[in-house]
């Protein structure tokens, strides 16, 4: 996500945000310095702090305490990604090494986990305990949801329900909870929270589906991994599920594994794509972002609610 | 505290802890974590002079052995001889634990905890990482950060409960119990870092010839360097047993057990050194 997309009002917010980030991280250990640095430096489209700031622009905005809650989000999700690394066996993350390759996995943990803990002494100088409820919640949930995504992969007989339950937990819950703590920072309504939940966890979905949407349609230098590479490591999503409902193209899907060869993942790549599964996934993400855009309706017309729907139109319409 | 109490209590947080770390898929690929009831008795003995009921305790003790078993299982995830379903459940299984004992303490109203102990996890990672990049100047700096990835949390619990007047009889026993294991390690061969370094620091040549190669008199001389160490140690907590008030049956029998097994470890790497 382009800065220039957010209202020029909160430049310097972000800017804050992206320097505490620095301090966050930074540790008198040479090496998990180095690690937690290359990561910061690596970027990120930082949407989770974007969704905290501009909810918390609908109450009592108050930079020096909603910017805790939106360090301790983005560090979460810095974790979990350096975790999703070991998980994976992922070499490279945004075009850089991983920490677990060019280290290993043991600094890969090390490192997450210092920057989860980060992640909670930023948190709890957020005094209200729902706040530590929610998110608290939300780890779990999206921990859960990893759980279920090992469980599931190779799974091809899984279902749609089984799909929007693991992205909820993935991604979704995760923004949602970055617009409904922003709010809860600036002592929003609880109704309001509420929507904001709502607005965050659409979008969350929209774009979730739009990501595994763009792993069959992205070219290799935008994803920064060969196109198909979800599927080809068992990851079953939207539209190889469409595309399943084809018979025939269900029992070649059904027989990826590890070793499915680049040439046969491409071949099987284009049948996707020619399937109308990929239409029928943008008709899904479609209907996840005409909800948000209808909850946004409900909110007093100010700037933020304007960024907001910029965002979600951005989210719509993204190419990587 | 009579014995059964002690007894009582720690099965009570026993269960409570396998309750609130239970998951079919991690008990299926990896086991239950295992608990280690030293801590557990540990952190019960500190919590004896506050005002909390036992209830209140043993929330409190099964929120920090929760962040213990998150950086135990952690550990895991680098285990040669584990598959890689194994490994990527550990991670998982590790993230899980760290995100219950933010729950409980959330639920408690307690962010004052959370804090002290994501200071411990902090604090945990950093010295992990130190030792393994080897960049401490001293074998005695060494020896402080090996000692504190034992105590970190344990620390910051007695200190967010004031109740500090055990953390050092406490560092001293965990760093022997730890021993016993970096012993075991040095008498199978195999490359512990305890030993690893104490090699490095103390032969001028010849470091990187591997603990299971070295020479019968560079055997010996490691296992009489490393025993200065534990005796060090052992003096020290006897010192502290005579200062402190007196310890509950339980953990004066847990502190014997340990004793003794270090002294058979120690006494076979100087017979077999």
């Amino acid at each position: 996500m382009k800065l220039s997309l957010l209202n020029s009002n909160l430049k310097g917010d972000f800017d804050l945000i992206e320097q505490e980030l620095e301090i966050a991280i930074h540790s008198k250990t040479k090496m998990l310095n180095d690690a937690t640095v290359q990561l910061l430096k690596a970027g990120g489209k930082r949407i989770r702090p974007v969704f905290v700031l501009l909810s918390a622009k609908f109450g009592t905005y108050d930079i020096h305490t909603v910017k805790n809650v939106a360090v301790a989000l983005e560090l979460i999700h810095m974790a979990s990604l350096v975790h999703d690394d070991v998980i994976d066996d992922a070499k490279l993350r945004r075009g850089i090494t991983t920490i677990n390759y060019q280290w290993n996995d043991k600094i890969a943990m090390y490192a997450g986990d210092y920057i989860l803990a980060r992640s909670l002494e930023y948190m709890t100088k957020i005094k209200q305990p729902i706040a530590h409820q929610i998110l608290s919640n939300a780890i779990i949930e999206v921990c859960i949801g990893e759980v279920e995504q090992i469980k599931d992969k190779y799974r091809f007989d899984q279902t749609l329900r089984d799909y929007l339950r693991r992205i909820k937990r993935k991604t979704a819950l995760l923004i949602a909870v970055s617009c409904e703590l922003g709010a809860v920072a600036a002592e929003v309504d609880v109704q309001m929270q509420r929507q904001l939940y709502k607005f965050g966890y659409f979008i969350g979905m929209s774009y979730q589906i739009t990501d595994d949407i763009l792993d069959f349609t992205g070219s290799e230098k935008d994803l920064g991994k060969p196109a198909g590479e979800d599927l080809r490591q068992g990851n079953i999503t939207l539209p190889a599920l469409y595309a399943m409902k084809n018979p025939k193209l269900k029992t070649l899907i059904s027989t990826i594994n590890e070793d499915t060869s680049k040439k046969q993942m491409d071949s099987i790549i284009a049948q996707i794509k020619s399937s109308g599964a990929i239409e029928q996934s943008h008709a899904i993400s479609s209907r996840y972002l005409k909800k948000a855009l209808s909850i946004l309706d409900e909110f007093p017309a100010n700037r933020a609610r304007k960024t907001l729907r910029e965002i979600a139109n951005f989210i719509g319409k993204r190419k990587y | 505290m009579a014995v059964c109490d002690y007894v009582e209590q720690m099965n009570a947080i026993k269960e409570l802890l396998n309750k609130k770390s239970y998951n079919s898929y991690f008990q299926k690929v990896i086991g239950s974590p295992q608990i280690d009831e030293d801590r557990l008795l540990m952190m019960s003995i500190s919590l004896q002079d506050t005002n909390l009921t036992i209830p209140e305790q043993n929330i409190y003790i099964t929120s920090a052995m929760l962040v213990q078993l998150a950086l135990n299982t952690h550990e895991r995830v680098a285990d040669p001889d584990a598959v890689r379903q194994e490994r990527q459940l550990a991670v998982l299984a590790g993230d899980y634990y760290s995100g219950m004992y933010y729950h409980l303490l959330a639920y408690l109203e307690n962010t004052e905890l959370i804090t002290s102990l994501a200071t411990a996890i902090k604090v945990v990672n950093e010295h992990n990482i130190s030792l393994f990049q080897n960049t401490v100047h001293t074998f005695e700096e060494f020896l402080n950060e090996f000692k504190e990835v034992e105590i970190a949390v344990i620390e910051q619990f007695c200190l967010h409960f004031q109740a500090t007047k055990y953390i050092s009889f406490f560092n001293e026993f965990l760093f022997l119990k730890k021993m016993i294991k970096e012993y075991e390690g040095f008498q199978a061969g195999k490359s512990v870092l305890f030993f690893e370094r104490l090699k490095e620091h103390y032969f001028q040549e010849g470091t990187n010839v591997p603990i299971s190669n070295l020479s019968k008199d560079d055997s010996e001389k490691l296992s009489q360097l490393s025993y200065n160490y534990v005796e060090e140690s052992i003096n020290r907590l006897n010192n502290m047993i005579e200062d402190l008030p007196v310890l509950p049956p339980m953990l004066q029998m847990r502190i014997q057990e340990v004793l003794s097994r270090i002294h058979g470890l120690t006494r076979l790497s100087v017979e077999e050194g």
